[in-house]
Parts: C-alpha cells; sequence; structure tokens
C-alpha cells in the first residue's frame, strides 16, 4: 500500500528531525550534571579528633618507689623510718590500721601486709626466708608466688621491655612488676579507649566533605549514630 | 491516506537526503535547519565534555611530580649521591609543605637480623593506643584518616576474624565477653602484595620488612587487593598532617609524608628499629601485650615466646608465612574465670 510506504517514510523523516533535538536535549541534562555534581567526585572525609600526646605517652603506668621509699602522709612524704622502729614497734597481723587507709590489699588470699613488709625494718620488705631486700628488689618478692608468670617476665615474655631489641643495649629496660601491678591490688584496671576508625565505614551523613582537622581538646569516645556492637547475647557470654 | 499537508515543507527540506546519515543532504548542501540542529546537539556535547572535564580546574600545579622526582631512578638503582639528591628534595618537598626542617635518613636493614613481632593476646585490652601511637610515629594522614593498626573486638571462643568488629565505643574496656585482636602488616615472608606489584614498587629488605618506595608506587592498588590481612593504606587525598604534629625524623622508606595517590603500611617503625629501638607501638603499650626482636638471636624475646609460647598465625592456609605471631597466656586473669 503505497499510504502505508509514505507514512513509514515520514515517521522516519521525523526522526531525523528529532534526534538531535533529544541528543541536545540529553546533553544539556548532562551538563548541569556535571556541574552540579550532585554525588559527589569528592574523597569523603571528616572531623579527625586529635589525640593528645598525653594519650599516647609511653611512660609506666606507676611510678615505682626505689630504695628509700616514703609514704605520703597528710599531705607530705614521710620515710617509714619516721614513725616505724622509735614509735610504733610492735605489729597487729589483719587488724584495722591506724594509718595508711589507702592501702586496700586485693590480692587474694595474699591478705597480710607482713607477707611481704617486713616487721622491723620498714623500710625494707621481707622474703618467706626472713631475708630483707631493698624496695627496688621487690620482684623477688612477687618471684616467691608466682614463680612462672615471673619467668616469663625474666624471658621478657610477661611484662614489657622498653627502649631497645637487641639484648646487649644500655638502653633496654624492663619494667618491675610494680611499675604495672599495684602490689595491693593487682589486678588491671579497665581503661578508656581512645577513638576508633573512621576509614573503614563512610562517614555519618552529617560529617560528609568536611576537610578539617580539630585538633587543640583531648579525643573522647563519643558514641557514634553508627555503632555496630550491642550487648552481648546469651549465645556470645556462654562460649567460654 | 493522502499525504499530511503539515508535512510537506519538511518532506521538501529533506529532499535529496534519502542516505542513512542525519545530517545535512546528500548533495553536499547543508540546509540552514539541520545544521542548526546538529550544530545545537554538536555545542551540548561540547558543553558537557568541558563540564565532565572541570574538575581539573582544581588541578593544583602543587600536585605534579617535580622533574627531579620524575627523572629519580628506583630506589635500588640509585647511587650514594643520587639517593643523597633525592633526601635534599624531599627535604625541601615537606618544607614547603608543612614549613618545618626534617631529618630525613636511608636508613639499611642491619646484618644477621630478622624481625618478628609477637602479640599476647591475653593482655591487650584493646585501649587502641597502638593505633595512635602509630599515626603519631609515622605521619599518617590525619584527615582522610590513614591507620596502620586495626584493632578487632572478638567473641570470645572464636578466632574468626569475620566476626570482629572494628568500631566497639565502650566508654571502658576490656569488656568480660570479648578479647582483643590488633592486625597490622604482619611482613610475611612470602607476601602476595609483593608479588602483584606490576612495578616493583614494593619489596622485602633483608630484615624481613616489606616496604614501599612512595616515588616508584602509581596507585594501582593491586598490592591492596592482595594483602589477606588488609594491612595497606592507598591515599585517597591529599595527606593532611597537622604541622606541629610531625615527626621529624624520617626515613626515605618509612615515614616521610607520602602523597596523594600511594600505597603505605606498617614497616615495623624501621626508622626506629633499625637503629636498635622498639616500635612506637610496642612503646606505648600499658599492658605489655607486644613483644618485637631478632629471631636470629636465640636469646630474644620473641625467640623465647616461639619457643615456649602457643604461638598461631592468621589465615595460615594462604601460605603467606607470617612474622607476627598471635599467642594466649595458658590463663585467664583472675576476673575472667581463671585460677593464679
Ligand atoms: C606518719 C607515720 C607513718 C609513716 C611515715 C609510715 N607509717 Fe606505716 N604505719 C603507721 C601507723 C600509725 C600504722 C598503724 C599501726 C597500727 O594500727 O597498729 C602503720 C602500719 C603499717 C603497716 C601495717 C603493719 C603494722 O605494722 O601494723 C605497714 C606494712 C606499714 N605501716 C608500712 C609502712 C611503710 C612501708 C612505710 C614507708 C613507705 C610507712 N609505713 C610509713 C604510721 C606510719
Ligand atoms: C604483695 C606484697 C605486699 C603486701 C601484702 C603489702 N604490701 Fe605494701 N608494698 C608492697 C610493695 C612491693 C611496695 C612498694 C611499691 C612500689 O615500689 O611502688 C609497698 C608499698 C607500701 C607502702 C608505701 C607506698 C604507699 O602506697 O603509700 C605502704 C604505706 C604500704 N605498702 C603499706 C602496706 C600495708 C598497710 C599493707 C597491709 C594492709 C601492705 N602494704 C601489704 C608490697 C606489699
Ligand atoms: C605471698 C604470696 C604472694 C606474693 C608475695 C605476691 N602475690 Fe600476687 N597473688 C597471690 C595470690 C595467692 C594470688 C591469687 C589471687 C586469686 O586468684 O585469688 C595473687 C594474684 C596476683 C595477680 C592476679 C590478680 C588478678 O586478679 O588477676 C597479680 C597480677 C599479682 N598477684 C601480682 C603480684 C605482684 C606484682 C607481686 C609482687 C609485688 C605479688 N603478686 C606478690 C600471692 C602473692
Ligand atoms: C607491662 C606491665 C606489666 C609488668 C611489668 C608485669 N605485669 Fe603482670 N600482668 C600485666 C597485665 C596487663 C596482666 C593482666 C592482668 C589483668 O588483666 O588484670 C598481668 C597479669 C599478671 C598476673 C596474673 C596471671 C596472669 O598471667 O594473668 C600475675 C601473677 C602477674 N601479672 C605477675 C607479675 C609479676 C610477678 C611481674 C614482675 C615479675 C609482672 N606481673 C610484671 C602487666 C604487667
Amino acid at each position: 500500500m503505497p499510504s502505508n510506504s509514505s507514512e513509514k517514510k515520514i515517521q522516519s523523516n521525523v526522526a531525523k528531525q528529532v534526534t538531535p533535538l533529544i541528543v541536545m536535549v540529553v546533553f544539556v541534562l548532562l551538563t548541569i550534571w556535571f556541574i552540579l555534581d550532585p554525588v559527589g567526585t569528592g574523597v569523603p572525609s571528616m572531623v579527625v579528633v586529635e589525640v593528645d600526646a598525653s594519650q599516647i605517652d609511653s611512660s609506666p603506668i606507676r611510678q615505682m618507689l626505689g630504695d628509700s621509699p616514703t609514704a605520703r602522709i597528710g599531705g607530705v612524704d614521710q620515710s617509714c623510718t619516721a614513725c616505724h622502729g622509735a614509735l610504733l614497734g610492735t605489729t597487729r597481723r589483719n587488724a584495722p590500721l591506724a594509718q595508711h587507709q589507702h592501702v586496700k590489699l586485693n590480692h587474694g588470699i595474699n591478705d597480710d601486709c607482713l607477707n611481704c613488709h617486713d616487721a622491723e625494718e620498714r623500710d625494707k620488705l621481707a622474703l618467706r626466708t626472713g631475708q630483707k631486700i631493698s624496695f627496688k628488689m621487690s620482684h623477688q618478692l612477687c618471684a616467691q608466688c608466682h614463680g612462672t608468670t615471673y619467668r616469663d617476665w625474666q624471658d621478657g615474655m610477661h611484662g614489657k621491655t622498653l627502649g631497645s631489641w637487641q639484648l646487649q643495649s644500655r638502653q633496654r629496660r624492663s619494667l618491675k612488676c610494680v611499675e604495672c601491678h599495684d602490689p595491693h591490688a593487682p589486678a588491671f584496671d579497665s581503661f578508656e579507649p581512645l577513638p576508633g576508625p573512621h576509614t573503614l565505614r563512610m562517614p555519618p551523613e552529617h560529617q560528609k566533605n568536611q576537610d578539617k582537622i580539630d585538633d587543640g581538646k583531648p579525643a573522647t569516645a563519643s558514641p557514634s549514630p553508627l555503632r555496630r556492637w550491642s550487648w552481648p547475647t546469651d549465645k556470645e557470654g556462654s562460649g567460654h | 491516506m493522502t499525504m499530511d499537508p503539515h508535512n510537506k515543507e519538511d518532506q521538501a527540506s529533506d529532499q535529496g537526503c534519502q542516505g542513512s546519515c542525519g545530517c545535512g543532504s546528500g548533495d553536499g548542501k547543508v540546509s540552514r535547519r539541520s545544521f542548526l540542529r546538529v550544530g545545537a546537539a554538536a555545542l551540548g556535547g561540547m558543553a558537557a565534555l568541558t563540564a565532565a572535564l572541570s574538575p581539573l580546574r582544581e588541578l593544583d600545579p602543587d600536585d605534579l611530580p617535580s622533574v627531579e622526582e620524575f627523572i629519580q631512578k628506583h630506589y635500588k638503582e640509585m647511587s650514594g649521591e643520587q639517593m643523597q639528591a633525592a633526601l635534599g628534595r624531599i627535604e625541601k618537598d615537606v618544607q614547603k609543605r608543612f614549613g618545618v626542617t626534617p631529618e630525613v635518613a636511608d636508613i639499611k636493614p642491619l646484618d644477621g637480623v630478622e624481625f618478628v613481632y609477637a602479640l599476647n593476646l591475653s593482655r591487650c585490652i584493646g585501649c587502641r593506643k597502638c593505633v595512635h601511637a602509630c599515626v603519631a610515629e609515622n605521619n599518617q594522614s590525619r584527615s582522610p584518616e590513614v591507620q596502620y593498626i586495626r584493632v578487632l573486638e572478638m567473641p570470645r571462643g572464636t578466632t574468626d576474624l569475620e566476626q570482629g568488629d572494628h568500631h566497639y565505643d565502650r566508654p571502658k574496656v576490656p569488656s568480660d565477653h570479648h578479647y582483643y585482636m590488633p592486625v597490622q602488616c604482619h611482613q610475611c615472608a612470602s607476601p602476595p602484595c609483593v608479588k602483584v606489584c606490576p612495578i616493583e614498587a614494593t619489596w622485602q629488605e633483608s630484615d624481613g620488612i616489606t616496604v614501599v618506595d612512595y616515588d616508584w608506587c602509581i596507585g594501582c592498588r593491586y598490592c591492596e587487593a592482595a594483602c589477606p590481612y588488609w594491612a595497606r593504606r592507598f591515599n585517597f587525598a591529599e595527606p593532611q598532617i597537622p604541622k606541629d604534629k610531625l615527626n621529624k625524623k624520617m626515613s626515605y622508606l618509612s615515614n616521610r609524608p607520602r602523597h596523594k595517590g600511594v600505597i603505605e603500611k606498617c614497616h615495623y617503625c624501621l626508622q626506629r628499629t633499625r637503629q636498635g629501638q622498639m616500635p612506637a607501638c610496642l612503646e606505648v603499650c600499658p599492658v605489655g601485650a607486644r613483644k618485637f626482636g631478632n629471631v636470629l638471636d636465640a636469646d630474644s624475646d620473641v625467640t623465647q615466646i616461639l619457643k615456649h609460647k602457643r604461638v598461631f598465625v592468621l589465615k595460615e592456609d594462604v601460605g603467606t608465612l607470617p612474622r607476627f605471631f598471635y599467642y594466649f597466656d595458658e590463663r585467664y586473669p583472675r576476673s575472667q574465670g581463671g585460677e593464679a
């Protein structure tokens, strides 16, 4: 049918005229898209709270007393012999004390001051054999009851060695037991953790594309809206 | 059916264009209308192209490598003199970027030394001090954030890494129901990351440390994909470090500041350890969970641990032979139901 073929022709002509227009509209839309950049080609980064240098200090947790031990009494550091010896001769075991209330023994069945402290000379510690040792050698005291841990410590498997990995180095120093453990309550306290990573997940919506470093204030672990953990379920709890 | 009168004109103007082209006429003449139509489309195309290229406006000439950097040789092929020149260039670069004068050196491995790391999982409490001490020591980018060490909070009773959580966010650690597993580069003896590098920008040194030449790296990130421990980090944007936080003691293969588009990773603090010091993550650990030393020395801490403790490595079955070992002590502390 001739009318049919001419219709086709008309249609193809219309298509020919419209195609450039469609192409143009598409290009214009593309231009607008590229300029507005709605998805963003930037790297998402966020405000990173700088960790304060004091929070990553490598000095030991505790300061050990050393050879002339002092007790802080009434805000003053006094040597043990200032009171003990001349003034206080006799000793009572396991009785409530008139002094040193801050010493709260939490060391299992090791609940006697004189298991460790010497009865006569208070600026000395005493081994089971009666031998007096100086405060600096307190690890020998611990060794009596914690043989395996002490052996590990000697071999560098327990505790911490600072300074150098070279065994003959003079910088090398192993922390003493009492630089980590309080001899009276040796279990470790819990710690406040430093902030977790941000790189391993997308930042929360409101923090996108903020290229800023905020240093100054020490970091605190603030709860994030994307936190993934929840309190342990029964399944996790019974796993051990 | 008769022809639609409205189409007459159009048809006339398109006469002669029987070809398949939609452009102008077959006899070489372009009618004004079709020219305008096609021209408009072409103009639109140009605009779109320009807009698409517009991010180039933000290109900073400083981002481009300098001539010296461009012609610099591979690390292993540089002579002493050329290395000195490279170190000088890096010093100037750091000065320009941060306004501080660093001490850049090229610290070589020691003879008879093979470094090994051991980590006591019964001790680690997940405080993340190691993560941040590492960032400070090794001049990692603060924004976007780059960290070499990831600390996983793991439910007790499994070593399945899939169950670990990086983002634990507790007021206090440790949690009674979890243990903590820090993961960083394991300095494998058979490193897949080195094998996949197409240009030898990363290699294993004689002391076992796998290093990256940041000037040679092209940023293809093959190594990042090849690493089974997720230990490599890519600089997606120009690293930002506050200048007062910059560690001025730098080494070519380790903690000198990186540029955008290169890979970096833990190198056991080689600027410290090759001079006898301990890595920064070990020094800061408050519980003494981290142990480091020379495995070729029979008396070193790590040799003792390998001898006396039940050590294991992560993903042993992939055959990477890590130089990073984990171990547990025989007992959990009393608070976890063990005994003294
Ligand atoms: C201000 C004086 C004073 C100083 C200084 C002092 N103490 Fe005491 N200490 C006392 C008193 C008082 C008691 C309690 C005696 C009692 O309740 O019977 C006591 C009790 C003790 C006890 C319990 C055992 C006992 O004898 O009843 C120990 C152990 C002890 N002191 C150790 C030390 C050590 C170690 C130092 C030094 C680091 C020290 N003290 C310094 C006053 C002092
Ligand atoms: C496990 C052994 C042990 C036991 C038990 C023990 N102490 Fe101590 N005590 C030590 C050691 C070791 C030091 C030194 C700590 C240091 O160097 O930091 C010390 C230090 C002290 C000090 C001086 C530091 C301070 O905290 O003021 C006092 C006072 C003290 N002990 C009192 C007591 C009293 C009172 C008791 C009993 C209630 C007691 N100790 C039980 C081992 C022990
Ligand atoms: C007289 C023996 C004795 C001495 C000396 C001794 N301890 Fe203990 N210690 C014990 C006993 C008993 C326990 C067991 C507590 C429990 O599990 O109930 C213990 C437990 C501990 C614990 C584990 C605490 C916990 O809750 O996880 C630590 C840490 C510790 N001691 C450190 C030390 C240090 C450090 C010294 C040296 C200053 C020391 N001990 C000296 C007997 C001793
Ligand atoms: C770097 C710090 C550090 C030093 C130094 C150190 N310890 Fe520990 N010790 C720890 C930590 C952390 C624990 C885990 C305790 C906890 O979770 O409460 C621990 C646990 C213990 C335990 C409990 C048993 C166990 O294996 O969990 C004993 C006993 C102990 N230490 C004794 C010692 C003795 C003895 C010394 C000195 C020879 C010593 N420690 C030195 C950090 C230290």
